[in-house]
């Protein structure tokens, strides 16, 4: 559905997005992560063909964003960081507006705006004006906007900022009920969100891609895991004792009252646990935690976006 | 056509809904209605030329103040992104912004029909000069908002936008003044580019195609012009 062939874009010396390239399939949630400035948002408007490329090519729905720029246009509900409305409408005039310009035929604006006002939950706001709403408000006003015409394609920046926390669970609801039969790519800072809802995760750091995959290939990165325990023990012994489990890379200890707390740092496709816990118990030392931990999407994060370049 | 409508629409509740608005109509019906009374009523005439090239001049002022913040404010909210990520293209924003101010500017002169109802009710007046004279207003105010939009193209800041087009409106209106006095081989050539005269030949009760070319071909040009300021906005 979005395909994303070596896009690229200059301001002048810097590059903000640097020749990358994935596709997103129909009926995917994608979610779109990277620090501030890495080009999250330069690449969403290039895609909504709001700036144009410097080099390379995208395409929507098969039509090219540069050459079909109108039937792009057609296809993609956008949500811009920021959400900029027209404070002097109201809420459900706004929405009839955007309805009408979008190309919804003139007798299902009506319908098309009752609709979208009831899934953003935004029927009983109808006669507000934009300019007084709260930012969370004005955020489901973008979305009802991005909805209206029901596009194939919806390409939302930030869609959850500045909403509280039952406003954040019904918009994630609502998108993950919409990627059942839309394409969405959706930009975000709140890790957990991307777990909840997106099927398959990019991460953008200094305008190229450092990492995309399937949410739930996330734990099979290089990244290892890691076995966490806590063992009532002397801690040099039982450093001595653990620090040789098969597959152990590293090992922190740390007392905690009179347990020991073990990190212990292992490779992906190892399982040390049972090994562990005939260890603690030959020498007779009793185990209060147990456990194995994939790296979370945040450590993946994290470790693409901090080390420095090389 | 359809997102033209749609556009214009929005174009004119934004107008009639800001405060500005009101305060613009407010100030020309006032202007036109003292200097109606000072170069008609006080001077005996019963003629509306006086008043048309007052009601023009005082244009020079009132259209700036619409059109400063058209695409200007778009740029400063950042509402042109949602504009132009929507399926229309800029000729349409251009031209809905042009028709919706247009449609204000004319609701404007409106009130200005007082003086000729008071005109034919105690004055023999000729309706014929009247008729072209409004014809000549309402293209002198074509040109002047294709030429304030133009501005407000160009700028995110109202002020700027505004300043700019009452200076080169200014401009073009004095160019014709000079051109009067100074003769010789530029004299008519700077008549002709100046406003006034142009305006002046609608006075006659014909419509004079001639000068009507002028004024639809300046804000033809300028129109275009606002055009590609707003693609441009797209490469920056």
């Amino acid at each position: 559905m979005i395909h994303v062939d070596r896009l690229t874009r200059r301001y002048g010396a810097t590059v903000a997005v640097d020749s990358i390239s994935f596709d997103v399939e129909r009926g995917e949630v994608v979610g779109f992560l990277g620090p501030n400035g890495a080009g999250k948002t330069t690449t969403m408007r290039m895609l909504t063909s709001y700036l144009p490329a410097t080099s390379g090519t995208a395409a929507i729905a098969g039509k090219d964003i540069f050459k079909d720029s109108l039937a792009v246009r057609r296809q993609v509900g956008y949500l811009p960081e920021g959400v900029p409305l027209y404070n002097d409408l109201r809420v459900e005039e706004y929405l009839a507006y955007r309805a009408r310009i979008k190309g919804v035929p003139s007798r299902q604006v009506r319908a098309r705006v009752e609709q979208v006002m009831g899934r953003c939950n935004l029927t009983e706001l109808r006669r507000k004006l934009i300019g007084v709403l709260s930012k969370g408000t004005r955020q489901r006003v973008g979305l009802a906007d991005a909805l209206v015409n029901d596009p194939p394609v919806l390409i939302l920046d930030e869609p959850t900022i500045g909403l509280d926390p039952n406003q954040i669970r019904q918009v994630r609801e609502l998108i993950r009920d919409l990627g059942s039969d839309h394409t969405v790519l959706l930009s975000t800072h709140i890790l957990p969100e991307v777990e909840m809802v997106c099927g398959r995760v990019l991460i953008i750091h200094r305008g190229r891609i450092a990492f995309q995959g399937r949410m739930d290939q996330i734990g099979h990165q290089d990244a290892g895991a890691r076995i966490v325990a806590e063992v009532r023990g002397p801690e040099p012994e039982v450093r001595v004792a653990l620090a040789t489990l098969p597959g152990a890379h590293s090992i922190q200890t740390r007392m905690e009252g009179p347990f020991c707390r073990v990190e212990l740092a292992v490779d992906q496709d190892n399982d040390a646990r049972e090994e562990l816990s005939r260890r603690a118990a030959l020498n007779g030392w009793t185990l209060r935690e147990l456990r194995r931990e994939q790296p979370s999407l945040e450590e993946i994060f994290v470790r693409l976006t901090t080390q420095e370049e090389a | 056509m359809r997102n033209v409508t749609a556009l214009t629409r929005r174009e004119l509740i934004s107008i009639f809904c800001s405060p500005l608005a009101y305060v613009v109509l407010t100030l020309f019906t006032a202007f036109s209605g003292f200097f109606f009374f000072f170069t008609t009523v006080a001077a005996l005439k019963s003629s509306m030329s006086g008043t048309f090239g007052i009601l023009s001049f005082v244009s020079l002022f009132a259209i700036p103040l619409i059109t400063m913040r058209l695409l200007s404010d778009e740029y400063r909210t950042g509402a042109i992104e949602l504009l132009m990520t929507a399926p229309v293209t800029d000729a349409e924003v251009v031209a809905s912004k042009f028709l919706g101010t247009l449609a204000f500017y004319l609701a404007m002169l409106t009130p200005t029909l007082i003086y000729v109802a008071i005109l034919r009710r105690y004055g023999d007046l000729d309706l014929g000069p009247v008729l072209s004279g409004y014809v000549g207003l309402a293209l002198a105010g074509c040109m002047f908002i294709a030429l304030g939009l133009f501005c407000s193209s160009l700028s995110q800041n109202q002020i700027v936008a505004g300043s700019t087009a009452v200076v080169a409106l200014l401009l073009i209106w004095v160019v014709g003044e000079v051109g009067q006095y100074i003769g010789g081989e530029f004299g008519p050539l700077l008549t002709y580019a100046g406003t006034e005269s142009h305006l002046a030949a609608f006075a006659g009760g014909r419509i004079p195609l001639c000068d009507a070319f002028y004024f639809i071909s300046v804000t033809a040009f300028f129109l275009f012009l606002a055009v590609r300021a707003l693609e441009s906005k797209r490469w920056r």
